[in-house]
């Protein structure tokens, strides 16, 4: 989300979508590892039902836009985050609902189609329209390019402080026992997500993109589906606390591997 | 509750700081790059030697592109790099104020009750939309090639083979 610094042309999407593997890998990442992350973490931390519920939606949601960003602090490669996170996001409109109804469906009410219908409307539907604007409205979009890093940072405050203002005497009560889990989520699936693909013969680049983007997610609008599809009060309350806890381990990955050289890497396929 | 509250501003306060530092040298190096995707594409492509060399990592293509075109540097008045330059350092330092704003959440909750459901969906397709308009990508020709790249890469026609 810089207004400078990240440049990418048409050919950077050219050449990541030529290696359709890492996207393949990722999308596993996101959507296998991450809701059974997230629910073996809910057991193993005897948290209610309703928190679990909570879990594993924030684990079944799609890659976070500030992933981009991370990938780009750590050397990433910023075309195959934002592939990544388109893949995610298209094919979250089935795989979110599919895997509450799959994962959740004895535990709690999950209203799928619901679900869906969000996703289409608040992920997919602005991906389609800043994608449609690029092409007619250049104009409109070059005057709009220098505001709009001012304008994700208030969106992203805002966002945050929503989130948490309306679950506060929930999170304040749960105390650890919530915050340690939710960490751990996003913690564990960033190194799984790291380690995975290195043991699969990726590159380092590669590697430290997927794990970023396993890593973060849009907790945001996993708050948004608990608080209108999830009858369940408990269920917003895990992306509530993960609004917060993606953003710092995602940040922080992104910072340690800054500091890692990539080595000159040659790939084994 | 404080005693969450201080660890997440103690840790942030450890990441900002490092993020910081990591940041303030790149961004003197990079001052060059503020230009529309396709107005650096010609320069891209006459590198395409570079691009399919799979040992450059992303960053290390967007210094080049950097070093070609530091005439558009000229162009930019001092005062809109400064805007830039802060900009990106506040965007960069997103986490610090998430936290910031989520400890002011959890102790004043009332102060954001007028955000409401409808401002926060907004927020959700703006954050959404962002990067699709930041990085400039535009909607058919893209799909085109790269779905085209994609079937010949399943059929293992890899064009740098």
């Amino acid at each position: 989300m810089l207004s400078m610094g990240i440049t990418l042309t048409p050919d950077d999407f050219v050449r990541v979508s030529k290696e359709p593997g890492a996207v393949i890998i990722g999308f596993l990442l996101c959507y296998v590892l991450c809701p059974a992350l997230g629910f073996g973490l809910g057991k193993a931390f005897n948290l209610p039902l309703d928190l679990i519920a909570g879990l594993v939606l924030v684990g079944s949601i799609n890659g976070g836009q500030a992933s981009n960003l991370c990938t780009y602090i750590a050397k990433g490669d910023v075309a195959l985050s934002v592939l990544m996170t388109t893949v995610t996001t298209i094919a979250g409109i089935f795989m979110t609902p599919l895997l509450c109804k799959l994962i959740l469906g004895a535990v709690v009410p999950v209203d799928a189609v619901g679900i869906a219908k969000s996703c289409l409307q608040v992920v997919l539907a602005p991906i389609v329209v800043g994608m449609a604007a690029n092409k007619y409205l250049p104009k409109v979009v070059e005057k709009v390019l220098p505001v709009t890093p001012v304008i994700g940072v208030i969106s992203t405050c805002m966002l945050v402080a929503s989130a948490v203002a309306q679950c506060a005497p929930a999170i304040t009560s749960a105390g650890l026992n919530l915050q340690l889990p939710i960490m751990l989520l996003h913690l564990i699936s960033g190194l799984i997500g790291y380690w995975i693909p290195r043991w699969l013969n990726f590159t380092e680049t590669q590697s430290r993109t997927m794990a970023i983007e396993t890593a973060m997610k849009s907790s945001a609008f996993g708050f948004l589906l608990a608080k209108l599809h999830f009858k369940q009060y408990g269920t917003r309350v895990p992306s509530a606390v993960s609004v917060v806890w993606m953003a710092l381990v995602g940040a922080t990955l992104a910072v340690i591997w800054r500091f890692i050289p990539v080595q000159d890497e040659k790939k084994s396929s | 509750m404080k005693g969450i509250l201080s660890s997440f501003i103690l840790l942030i306060i450890l990441c900002s700081a490092k993020i910081a530092y990591a940041y303030v040298p790149l961004h003197l190096h990079q001052l060059s790059i503020r230009s529309n995707a396709f107005a650096t594409k010609n320069v891209a492509s006459s590198s395409t030697g570079r691009y399919r060399n799979p040992s450059s990592s992303s960053s290390l293509m967007m210094s080049e592109i950097a070093a070609v075109g530091p005439k558009e540097t000229k162009k930019t008045s001092k005062l809109w790099d400064a805007y830039l330059k802060t900009t990106d350092t506040l965007t960069t330092l997103f986490p610090l104020w998430t936290v910031l704003f989520a400890g002011l959440a959890l102790t004043r909750p009332e102060s954001f009750a007028w955000f409401s459901t409808k401002y926060f969906t907004a927020s959700l397709g703006i954050m959404s939309a962002m990067i699709y308009i930041i990085y400039q990508i535009p909607l058919m020709p893209l799909y085109k090639r790269a779905s085209i790249r994609c079937i010949d890469a399943l059929h293992g026609h890899h064009s740098d083979s």
